[in-house]
Protein backbone atom coordinates (compact mmCIF):
# COMPACT_ATOMS: atom_id res chain seq x y z
CA UNK A 1 0.00 0.00 0.00
CA UNK A 2 2.16 2.62 -1.37
CA UNK A 3 1.54 6.45 0.04
CA UNK A 4 -1.19 8.28 -2.50
CA UNK A 5 -0.12 12.03 -2.10
CA UNK A 6 -0.14 14.86 1.00
CA UNK A 7 -1.18 14.52 3.98
CA UNK A 8 -4.75 16.11 5.75
CA UNK A 9 -4.26 17.25 9.32
CA UNK A 10 -7.79 17.97 10.36
CA UNK A 11 -11.30 17.68 8.92
CA UNK A 12 -14.62 19.67 9.06
CA UNK A 13 -18.04 18.09 8.74
CA UNK A 14 -18.74 19.14 5.28
CA UNK A 15 -15.05 18.12 4.34
CA UNK A 16 -16.05 14.92 5.98
CA UNK A 17 -19.79 14.56 4.21
CA UNK A 18 -18.02 15.63 0.55
CA UNK A 19 -15.25 12.53 1.17
CA UNK A 20 -18.19 10.22 2.14
CA UNK A 21 -20.41 11.05 -0.80
CA UNK A 22 -17.33 10.62 -3.00
CA UNK A 23 -17.01 7.52 -1.88
CA UNK A 24 -20.24 6.65 -2.48
CA UNK A 25 -22.42 7.07 0.90
CA UNK A 26 -25.53 8.19 0.79
CA UNK A 27 -25.97 11.18 3.13
CA UNK A 28 -28.88 11.23 5.14
CA UNK A 29 -28.84 13.33 7.61
CA UNK A 30 -25.93 15.86 8.37
CA UNK A 31 -26.51 17.72 12.39
CA UNK A 32 -23.47 19.24 13.60
CA UNK A 33 -20.20 17.47 13.07
CA UNK A 34 -22.16 13.88 13.22
CA UNK A 35 -23.45 12.23 9.79
CA UNK A 36 -25.58 9.45 9.16
CA UNK A 37 -25.22 8.06 5.87
CA UNK A 38 -25.79 4.26 4.30
CA UNK A 39 -22.79 2.76 2.88
CA UNK A 40 -22.83 1.87 -0.87
CA UNK A 41 -23.55 -1.57 0.61
CA UNK A 42 -26.34 -0.40 2.21
CA UNK A 43 -25.24 -0.80 5.79
CA UNK A 44 -26.21 2.43 7.67
CA UNK A 45 -23.49 4.17 9.84
CA UNK A 46 -22.81 7.09 12.20
CA UNK A 47 -19.72 9.17 11.46
CA UNK A 48 -18.51 12.22 13.41
CA UNK A 49 -15.87 14.83 13.67
CA UNK A 50 -14.66 15.21 17.30
CA UNK A 51 -11.61 17.19 18.45
CA UNK A 52 -12.77 20.17 17.18
CA UNK A 53 -11.63 23.90 17.51
CA UNK A 54 -14.69 25.82 16.31
CA UNK A 55 -15.34 23.59 12.68
CA UNK A 56 -11.90 22.37 12.41
CA UNK A 57 -11.51 18.90 14.09
CA UNK A 58 -8.76 16.34 14.04
CA UNK A 59 -10.48 13.14 14.94
CA UNK A 60 -12.57 11.04 12.58
CA UNK A 61 -15.24 9.26 14.51
CA UNK A 62 -16.78 6.25 11.84
CA UNK A 63 -19.65 3.30 13.78
CA UNK A 64 -21.35 0.63 12.08
CA UNK A 65 -23.98 -1.71 14.30
CA UNK A 66 -24.96 -5.41 14.36
CA UNK A 67 -28.22 -6.18 15.57
CA UNK A 68 -27.55 -9.62 18.17
CA UNK A 69 -30.42 -11.75 18.67
CA UNK A 70 -31.13 -12.72 21.74
CA UNK A 71 -29.95 -16.50 21.42
CA UNK A 72 -26.41 -15.34 20.80
CA UNK A 73 -24.66 -14.76 24.06
CA UNK A 74 -22.98 -11.16 23.72
CA UNK A 75 -19.72 -11.74 25.96
CA UNK A 76 -18.74 -14.83 23.79
CA UNK A 77 -19.42 -12.95 20.29
CA UNK A 78 -17.17 -9.94 21.51
CA UNK A 79 -14.28 -12.85 22.70
CA UNK A 80 -14.68 -14.44 19.05
CA UNK A 81 -14.67 -11.24 17.63
CA UNK A 82 -11.87 -9.91 19.31
CA UNK A 83 -9.62 -12.77 18.54
CA UNK A 84 -10.27 -12.97 14.97
CA UNK A 85 -10.57 -9.52 14.02
CA UNK A 86 -7.93 -7.52 16.13
CA UNK A 87 -8.55 -3.79 14.37
CA UNK A 88 -11.90 -4.05 16.39
CA UNK A 89 -13.31 -1.26 18.47
CA UNK A 90 -16.14 -3.77 19.33
CA UNK A 91 -18.63 -3.13 22.16
CA UNK A 92 -22.16 -4.55 22.52
CA UNK A 93 -24.90 -2.22 23.90
CA UNK A 94 -28.67 -2.39 24.82
CA UNK A 95 -31.28 0.28 23.79
CA UNK A 96 -35.10 -0.12 23.75
CA UNK A 97 -34.56 -3.37 23.56
CA UNK A 98 -32.22 -4.21 20.87
CA UNK A 99 -28.81 -5.74 21.31
CA UNK A 100 -26.29 -3.94 19.02
CA UNK A 101 -22.91 -4.82 18.38
CA UNK A 102 -21.06 -1.38 18.05
CA UNK A 103 -18.38 -1.59 15.77
CA UNK A 104 -15.52 0.57 14.36
CA UNK A 105 -12.62 3.09 14.58
CA UNK A 106 -11.38 6.68 15.47
CA UNK A 107 -9.14 7.79 12.83
CA UNK A 108 -5.87 10.94 14.33
CA UNK A 109 -5.53 13.42 12.29
CA UNK A 110 -3.42 15.91 13.53
CA UNK A 111 -0.01 14.20 12.70
CA UNK A 112 -1.44 13.92 9.10
CA UNK A 113 -3.02 11.06 7.11
CA UNK A 114 -3.75 10.49 3.77
CA UNK A 115 -7.37 10.84 2.27
CA UNK A 116 -6.93 7.44 1.00
CA UNK A 117 -6.04 6.37 4.59
CA UNK A 118 -9.35 7.79 6.01
CA UNK A 119 -11.10 5.97 3.20
CA UNK A 120 -9.13 3.23 3.81
CA UNK A 121 -9.82 2.62 7.51
CA UNK A 122 -14.02 3.75 6.97
CA UNK A 123 -13.94 0.42 4.32
CA UNK A 124 -12.36 -1.21 6.85
CA UNK A 125 -15.31 -0.90 9.54
CA UNK A 126 -17.75 -2.22 6.95
CA UNK A 127 -15.25 -5.33 6.07
CA UNK A 128 -15.59 -5.89 10.09
CA UNK A 129 -19.31 -5.39 10.14
CA UNK A 130 -19.52 -8.05 7.48
CA UNK A 131 -17.45 -10.09 9.36
CA UNK A 132 -19.37 -10.16 12.40
CA UNK A 133 -22.85 -10.76 10.73
CA UNK A 134 -21.45 -13.70 9.24
CA UNK A 135 -19.94 -14.47 12.89
CA UNK A 136 -23.19 -13.41 14.80
CA UNK A 137 -25.80 -15.62 11.81
CA UNK A 138 -23.15 -18.69 12.58
CA UNK A 139 -23.56 -18.61 16.69
CA UNK A 140 -27.58 -17.76 16.04
CA UNK A 141 -27.21 -21.24 13.99
CA UNK A 142 -24.92 -22.90 16.44
CA UNK A 143 -27.46 -21.90 19.27
CA UNK A 144 -30.76 -23.05 17.43
CA UNK A 145 -29.52 -26.57 17.09
CA UNK B 1 -20.24 8.98 34.15
CA UNK B 2 -19.90 12.47 35.66
CA UNK B 3 -19.55 15.55 34.17
CA UNK B 4 -16.37 16.26 37.05
CA UNK B 5 -15.01 12.94 35.34
CA UNK B 6 -15.38 13.61 31.89
CA UNK B 7 -13.98 16.89 31.68
CA UNK B 8 -10.26 15.80 33.09
CA UNK B 9 -10.20 13.43 29.93
CA UNK B 10 -11.36 15.83 27.37
CA UNK B 11 -8.81 18.42 28.71
CA UNK B 12 -6.10 15.41 28.18
CA UNK B 13 -7.72 14.58 24.83
CA UNK B 14 -7.68 18.57 23.87
CA UNK B 15 -3.80 19.22 25.28
CA UNK B 16 -2.69 16.18 23.49
CA UNK B 17 -4.64 16.78 20.79
CA UNK B 18 -4.26 20.17 19.75
CA UNK B 19 -1.39 21.54 21.79
CA UNK B 20 1.91 20.36 19.94
CA UNK B 21 0.45 20.26 16.15
CA UNK B 22 1.68 23.35 14.42
CA UNK B 23 2.62 22.08 10.55
CA UNK B 24 6.45 21.53 10.04
CA UNK B 25 8.26 20.43 7.44
CA UNK B 26 8.66 16.90 8.50
CA UNK B 27 4.56 16.37 8.33
CA UNK B 28 4.80 16.07 4.34
CA UNK B 29 7.21 12.79 5.09
CA UNK B 30 4.68 10.17 4.54
CA UNK B 31 4.67 5.96 5.44
CA UNK B 32 2.77 3.47 4.50
CA UNK B 33 3.79 1.00 6.88
CA UNK B 34 5.07 0.17 10.36
CA UNK B 35 8.28 -2.16 11.84
CA UNK B 36 9.11 -3.08 15.06
CA UNK B 37 12.05 -0.81 15.67
CA UNK B 38 9.54 2.19 14.44
CA UNK B 39 7.32 0.42 17.52
CA UNK B 40 10.41 0.23 20.02
CA UNK B 41 10.83 4.10 18.92
CA UNK B 42 7.53 4.86 19.69
CA UNK B 43 7.93 3.11 23.28
CA UNK B 44 11.25 4.48 24.47
CA UNK B 45 10.25 8.21 23.26
CA UNK B 46 7.37 7.80 25.52
CA UNK B 47 9.31 7.22 28.53
CA UNK B 48 8.89 3.73 28.67
CA UNK B 49 11.79 1.14 29.78
CA UNK B 50 13.48 -1.62 28.00
CA UNK B 51 10.80 -2.83 26.05
CA UNK B 52 11.27 -6.85 25.19
CA UNK B 53 9.49 -9.10 22.45
CA UNK B 54 6.82 -10.62 23.81
CA UNK B 55 5.52 -13.09 21.05
CA UNK B 56 8.63 -14.04 19.08
CA UNK B 57 5.96 -14.55 15.99
CA UNK B 58 7.14 -12.81 12.54
CA UNK B 59 3.83 -12.94 11.80
CA UNK B 60 2.60 -10.76 15.02
CA UNK B 61 5.67 -9.17 16.33
CA UNK B 62 5.08 -7.54 19.31
CA UNK B 63 7.10 -5.32 22.40
CA UNK B 64 6.04 -5.10 26.01
CA UNK B 65 6.97 -2.79 28.69
CA UNK B 66 5.77 -1.69 32.16
CA UNK B 67 4.84 2.14 32.86
CA UNK B 68 5.40 1.50 36.50
CA UNK B 69 2.39 0.08 39.49
CA UNK B 70 2.13 -2.96 37.16
CA UNK B 71 0.77 -1.20 34.22
CA UNK B 72 1.46 -3.12 31.31
CA UNK B 73 2.24 -1.50 27.80
CA UNK B 74 2.12 -3.50 24.10
CA UNK B 75 2.44 -2.98 20.93
CA UNK B 76 1.16 -5.60 18.56
CA UNK B 77 1.70 -5.46 14.33
CA UNK B 78 -0.22 -6.95 12.05
CA UNK B 79 -0.09 -7.39 8.36
CA UNK B 80 3.31 -7.78 8.24
CA UNK B 81 5.26 -8.58 5.38
CA UNK B 82 8.81 -10.95 5.13
CA UNK B 83 10.96 -8.36 5.07
CA UNK B 84 9.24 -6.89 8.35
CA UNK B 85 7.19 -4.05 7.36
CA UNK B 86 3.69 -4.09 8.77
CA UNK B 87 0.63 -2.39 7.88
CA UNK B 88 -1.23 -1.82 11.29
CA UNK B 89 -0.33 -1.54 14.87
CA UNK B 90 -2.31 -2.07 17.80
CA UNK B 91 -1.44 -0.53 21.50
CA UNK B 92 -2.90 -1.77 24.24
CA UNK B 93 -2.44 -0.75 28.49
CA UNK B 94 -2.86 -2.81 31.05
CA UNK B 95 -3.83 -1.90 34.63
CA UNK B 96 -5.50 -3.67 37.65
CA UNK B 97 -8.25 -3.28 39.47
CA UNK B 98 -9.26 -3.80 42.89
CA UNK B 99 -12.90 -5.26 41.96
CA UNK B 100 -14.88 -6.23 39.12
CA UNK B 101 -17.22 -3.39 39.28
CA UNK B 102 -14.42 0.11 39.53
CA UNK B 103 -13.02 -2.01 36.71
CA UNK B 104 -16.63 -2.18 34.76
CA UNK B 105 -16.78 2.12 36.37
CA UNK B 106 -13.29 2.51 33.81
CA UNK B 107 -14.02 0.98 30.86
CA UNK B 108 -17.75 2.54 30.72
CA UNK B 109 -15.91 6.01 31.15
CA UNK B 110 -13.45 5.56 28.50
CA UNK B 111 -15.59 3.82 26.07
CA UNK B 112 -17.70 6.93 26.64
CA UNK B 113 -15.07 9.38 26.49
CA UNK B 114 -12.15 8.97 25.25
CA UNK B 115 -11.29 9.24 21.59
CA UNK B 116 -9.31 6.39 19.34
CA UNK B 117 -9.23 4.30 22.20
CA UNK B 118 -11.55 0.91 23.44
CA UNK B 119 -12.16 -0.51 26.63
CA UNK B 120 -12.65 -3.58 28.17
CA UNK B 121 -12.56 -5.83 31.34
CA UNK B 122 -10.40 -9.31 31.25
CA UNK B 123 -10.89 -11.23 34.01
CA UNK B 124 -7.52 -13.46 34.72
CA UNK B 125 -7.80 -16.25 36.91
CA UNK B 126 -4.94 -16.63 39.36
CA UNK B 127 -3.84 -19.36 42.15
CA UNK B 128 -5.48 -17.02 44.22
CA UNK B 129 -9.05 -16.11 42.35
CA UNK B 130 -9.56 -13.53 39.60
CA UNK B 131 -7.69 -10.62 38.66
CA UNK B 132 -9.69 -7.92 37.52
CA UNK B 133 -8.01 -5.96 34.50
CA UNK B 134 -9.02 -2.84 32.59
CA UNK B 135 -7.19 -2.69 29.10
CA UNK B 136 -7.11 -0.23 26.88
CA UNK B 137 -6.61 -0.52 23.45
CA UNK B 138 -5.85 1.49 20.36
CA UNK B 139 -5.33 0.66 16.38
CA UNK B 140 -3.56 2.32 13.54
CA UNK B 141 -3.65 1.30 10.13
CA UNK B 142 -0.90 2.63 7.73
CA UNK B 143 -2.26 1.74 4.64
CA UNK B 144 -2.18 4.60 1.68
CA UNK B 145 0.24 6.45 4.18
CA UNK B 146 0.41 8.56 7.28
CA UNK B 147 2.79 10.99 9.14
CA UNK B 148 5.28 9.06 11.00
CA UNK B 149 4.77 10.70 13.80
CA UNK B 150 1.05 9.15 14.09
CA UNK B 151 2.94 5.89 16.13
CA UNK B 152 4.38 8.07 18.97
CA UNK B 153 1.80 10.29 19.57
CA UNK B 154 -0.89 8.01 20.01
CA UNK B 155 1.62 5.92 22.18
CA UNK B 156 1.89 9.34 24.28
CA UNK B 157 -1.34 10.00 24.13
CA UNK B 158 -1.82 6.40 25.93
CA UNK B 159 0.15 6.82 28.45
CA UNK B 160 -1.75 10.22 28.82
CA UNK B 161 -4.77 8.13 29.32
CA UNK B 162 -3.14 5.04 31.82
CA UNK B 163 -2.33 8.50 34.03
CA UNK B 164 -5.48 10.14 34.10
CA UNK B 165 -7.49 6.28 34.17
CA UNK B 166 -4.87 5.50 37.51
CA UNK B 167 -6.36 8.83 39.19
CA UNK B 168 -9.68 8.13 38.66
CA UNK B 169 -9.14 4.43 40.00
CA UNK B 170 -7.28 5.63 43.36
CA UNK B 171 -10.20 7.72 43.59
CA UNK B 172 -13.09 5.30 42.90
CA UNK B 173 -10.87 3.06 45.46
CA UNK B 174 -8.16 3.85 47.51
CA UNK B 175 -6.50 0.43 47.93
CA UNK B 176 -5.60 0.02 44.18
CA UNK B 177 -2.58 1.98 44.97
CA UNK B 178 -1.72 -1.54 47.39
CA UNK B 179 -2.78 -3.29 44.83
CA UNK B 180 -0.14 -1.62 42.27
CA UNK B 181 2.34 -1.52 44.49
CA UNK B 182 2.24 -4.57 46.45
CA UNK B 183 4.31 -8.00 46.41
CA UNK B 184 2.17 -10.54 43.40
Amino acid sequence: MTPDGSLIHEITPEALEEILVAAGYTVEQRQGGTIVAVSPEQRPMVFAVIGCVGQVCIWMRARAFVQVPDDVVGGALLEAYDSTVPPAMAMLVGEEGQRLLVLGRDVYLAPGVTPTNLLANIAAVETMTANAEKAVAAMGEGSSQ
Amino acid sequence: MTAPRLLPWLALLFVCAIGNHPVRAEDEAVVAWVTIEDARAAMIAAGLPEPTDRTADPDFPSLGSGAGDKVGVQITLYGCRPDGRCLGAQLFATIRATEARFADIIVGSVEQSVAGFDAQRLDVPTADGTDYVVMIKGYIMFDYGVSPRLLPEMTASLLGIVDQTKVFMLEDDPSHAELWRGED
